[in-house]
């Protein structure tokens, strides 16, 4: 049996697929769509369960109404549950009236009313249930109260009686009636109100009759059908609303103190700045410093105590090279990094939970909105500061499709979370106690290069006048503990997964292509040196790209930088398997090898300023060329990104040289 | 018909809507003027022309942009509801505006397409 969910943004719907569906959930793609679908089992049971994207309608007009709408129309779903966020039920029901106008049953699970009881407001369940037709359970997904309920009600789905309650007024009735009796397909009534509302997809049934009669209502009501309908089925909310809900009213609640503060007309902008200060400070500064050391020097022991072990088995010399100087150097350059980024994780998540990045969206728009983007596209940037994948998708929230497109565009120049590791270990060796300072300063570089990026593309490319911005401002909330441990968990695992796929993957690439002539001649250090082997004779090629922002042709920062394709935290991968490979070394730090130890300040700065705001990872990439919806766009794109990164990391380069760097 | 709800906003914003409104803007909160002059009740004009803490009566929604259109009808900005001002960005653009129990934030620009009746 197949289950739908459906509900608007905001009201708890994945909470509560979680806790339907337990551990067993897979991420699809839809057939024909790409857009990335949960498909969940309900727990205890073989139902399968889809968590469709949160809506407030089923109009054709934006894409995930259109996704939700040819789901629930053209897939046979035996039972969908509508998610009703108790907080805000008049516009919740607007979309229940809709999905009772399908053919599938529908069970309302009332949510947050937990939240409720503290708003002062009281439904009467029985008296809503009787007026809609539809079976009501109430839950809070947030406490997990009333899923046994819910669950129980799922399994006697089939004791449900759909009924379709007359809901417009009596002359609007009549033509539905007038057009069902006419119509043969499925989800009749629902097909009937979109044919009055002309909405295209059934523009086709409208035949001269019915055309004439919407003429007729129209006049009558002197507005157009879709808005009369529009108007009618609210009218229709209110009516039942007004017998089984009683309200309280409070003027001056907590949320609109602290939007007060957060919101205020000069103060929102510096606690933003300040708040984001704050979380970058921890997660690169104090913290985030400390535990590097900590986790190096205890890979620096296994590294050790491993060779020892590979050695008494016998293993050749170029054996143990690979495991030591190739995976155990590439990954751990890596990992290092699992606890600066587990609280940046930690930090987004609490600012997506608690409602203050739907402030900053607010607060920030009107800035936006005069370099072409919209208070939204803060969203992907600061998502984007963990990693740009989900950035780069969270993006579809925005209405407008040239904001849409710049946003995608202008995402991966934010610092994500595998750029730190580049950041953390230059501004660490290079400026010392002021790494936090230069760390900072690059999140700065980073949103001056987006809105002058911004200004470039709104005035040559993206040229357009109207746009729109429609947000809800939802209460703000605690966060709930679980919640935002399973989301920096996800996030956090999915970074220390590439780092046992990809960088593993390619760090035996690189160790090879670094221990090896072109002659397959292994390296041994004695007769050969690192300069004779392949990588390094396609870096001296490439090299010529970078001296101006390097001011030195040095072929290992060349091709480590052109590795951060692959992934960005690559680039350190790199130059530390390089930096151990390299004979001349026998210091800790890979800036005293006679490979890196050319990097001056200057050049540190511009070659992090380059690895920033160049192409970002194949995975970034896969993920643009999708929302942008062609390869040609992607290409653009990321080549408007490299010419980008290269003419400021040079200009860094100049500039900081002058200024003896 | 569709006028059922009218009346029981109109009624409780008569007579004391200018001097109670605005004894709650005292502070800096009273520069969130959008106009000089503070519409009155019963006046009528655009739902961007409304003040912090101001109430009024949605008559009608019209947009060029039929997508724009419906999705402000879908979230509740149909003929008779009552909408109030509750916060506006510190340039004063986005509007948030309070309706329907939630709070849904525009832009001016689109507030200007909603026509309205002060109620208090």
């Amino acid at each position: 049996m197949k289950i739908a969910l459906v509900g608007n943004q905001n009201s708890g719907k994945t909470t509560l697929f979680n806790l339907l569906t337990g551990n067993n959930q897979k991420i699809g793609n839809w057939p024909g769509v790409t857009i990335e679908k949960k498909v969940g089992i309900i727990k205890g049971t073989n139902y399968e369960i889809v968590d469709l994207p949160g809506i407030y309608s089923l109009s054709p007009y934006t894409f995930e109404e259109e996704v939700s709408r040819k789901f629930v129309f053209d897939e046979e779903v035996d039972l969908i549950i509508n998610i009703v966020d108790a907080t805000s039920l008049e516009r919740s029901l607007y979309l229940t009236t809709q999905l009772q106008e399908l053919d599938s049953k529908v069970i309302i699970a009332l949510n947050m009313t937990d939240i409720m009881e503290k708003k002062g407001v009281s439904i009467d369940v029985d008296e809503l249930e009787k007026d809609l037709g539809i079976p009501i359970v109430p839950i809070s997904a947030l406490e997990g109260s009333g899923i046994d309920k819910l669950v129980k009600k799922i399994k006697h789905y089939k004791d449900i009686e759909k009924k379709q309650n007359k809901i417009y007024e009596k002359d609007v009735e009549e033509e539905i009636e007038r057009i069902i009796s006419i119509l043969n397909t499925n989800h009749k009534r629902f097909v009937a109100v979109k044919i009055l509302e002309s909405d295209q997809r059934f523009i086709s049934f409208q035949t001269e009759d019915i055309k004439k009669s919407i003429e007729c209502l129209e006049t009558n009501y002197e507005v157009d059908l879709e808005q009369l309908i529009a108007n009618q089925r609210y009218n229709y909310i209110v009516s039942v609303k007004i017998k089984s809900v009683r309200e309280k009213i409070f003027k001056d609640t907590l949320n609109d103190k602290l939007d007060r503060v957060f919101l205020h007309k000069y103060f929102a902008i510096p606690i933003f700045v300040l708040i984001m200060f704050t979380v970058y400070f921890l997660s690169v500064g104090v913290i985030g410093g400390a535990t590097v050391d900590l986790i190096a020097g205890l890979f620096e022991k296994f590294s050790i105590w491993f060779e020892q072990i590979l050695i008494s088995l016998n293993a050749s010399d170029w054996a143990v090279s690979l495991v030591i100087d190739g995976i155990v150097v590439g990954v751990s350059a890596v990992l290092g990094f699992v606890p600066q980024l587990v609280i940046l994780f930690l930090c987004i998540s609490l600012l997506e939970t608690t409602g203050y990045m739907s402030r900053i969206a607010f607060f920030l728009d009107r800035i936006f909105s005069k370099f072409g983007l919209s208070g939204k596209s803060l969203i992907p940037f600061i998502v984007g500061s963990g990693c740009s994948v989900p950035a780069v998708m969270t993006a579809r929230t925005i209405e407008n499709e040239k904001e849409k497109q710049m946003t995608i565009i202008l995402t991966p120049f934010v610092p994500c979370s595998a750029k730190l590791p580049i950041i953390a270990l230059f501004s660490g060796y290079f400026f010392d106690q002021y790494a936090g300072l230069v760390s900072a300063s690059l999140y700065f570089l980073a949103i001056v290069v987006i809105l002058f990026s911004a200004i470039l593309m709104k005035k040559f490319v993206y040229k357009q006048k109207l746009s729109t911005f429609i947000s809800e401002l939802p209460e703000y909330k605690k966060p709930k503990a679980s919640y935002v441990a399973r989301d920096v968990w996800e996030k956090a695992w999915e970074f220390i997964r590439r780092a046992g796929t990809i960088i593993l993957l390619c760090s035996i690439i690189v160790w090879v292509l670094l221990s090896f002539t072109w002659s397959f001649r292994y390296i041994d250090g004695v007769n050969l040196s690192i300069e004779d082997s392949i990588l390094a004779s396609i870096g001296k090629i490439l090299a010529y790209a970078f001296y101006p922002l390097l001011g030195e042709l040095n072929w290992g920062a060349t091709v480590s930088a052109i590795q951060g394709l692959v992934a960005k935290e690559q680039v350190i991968s790199s130059m530390n398997i390089i930096a151990g490979l390299d004979a001349t070394s026998v210091s800790a730090s890979v800036f005293e090898t006679g490979m890196f130890s050319f990097f001056s300040k200057a050049s540190a700065y511009a070659f992090i300023t380059f690895n920033l705001f160049s192409a970002p990872c194949i995975a970034t990439i896969a993920a643009m060329r999708k929302e942008l919806g062609s390869t040609k766009k992607m290409l653009y794109a990321i080549s408007f990104q490299t010419t980008m990164a290269w003419i400021i990391s040079v200009l860094v380069f100049g500039i900081g040289t002058l200024l003896g760097g | 018909m569709n006028n059922k709800f009218q009346g029981k906003g109109s009624g409780r914003g008569q007579g004391r809507g200018f001097g109670r409104g605005f004894g709650r803007q005292v502070g800096l909160e009273t520069a969130y003027c959008p106009r000089k002059r503070r519409l009155c009740p019963k006046e009528e004009g655009h739902l961007s022309d409304l003040c912090i803490g101001q109430k009024a009566l949605v008559k009608g929604v019209h947009n060029d942009n039929l997508a724009l259109r419906r999705r402000l009808l879908d979230m509740g900005i149909t003929k008779g509801v009552v909408v109030e001002v509750k916060k506006m960005a510190p340039m004063g653009d986005p509007v948030d505006i309070k309706l329907r129990g939630y709070e849904l934030c525009l832009r001016k620009r689109d507030l200007r397409n909603i026509d309205i009746e002060v109620l208090e």
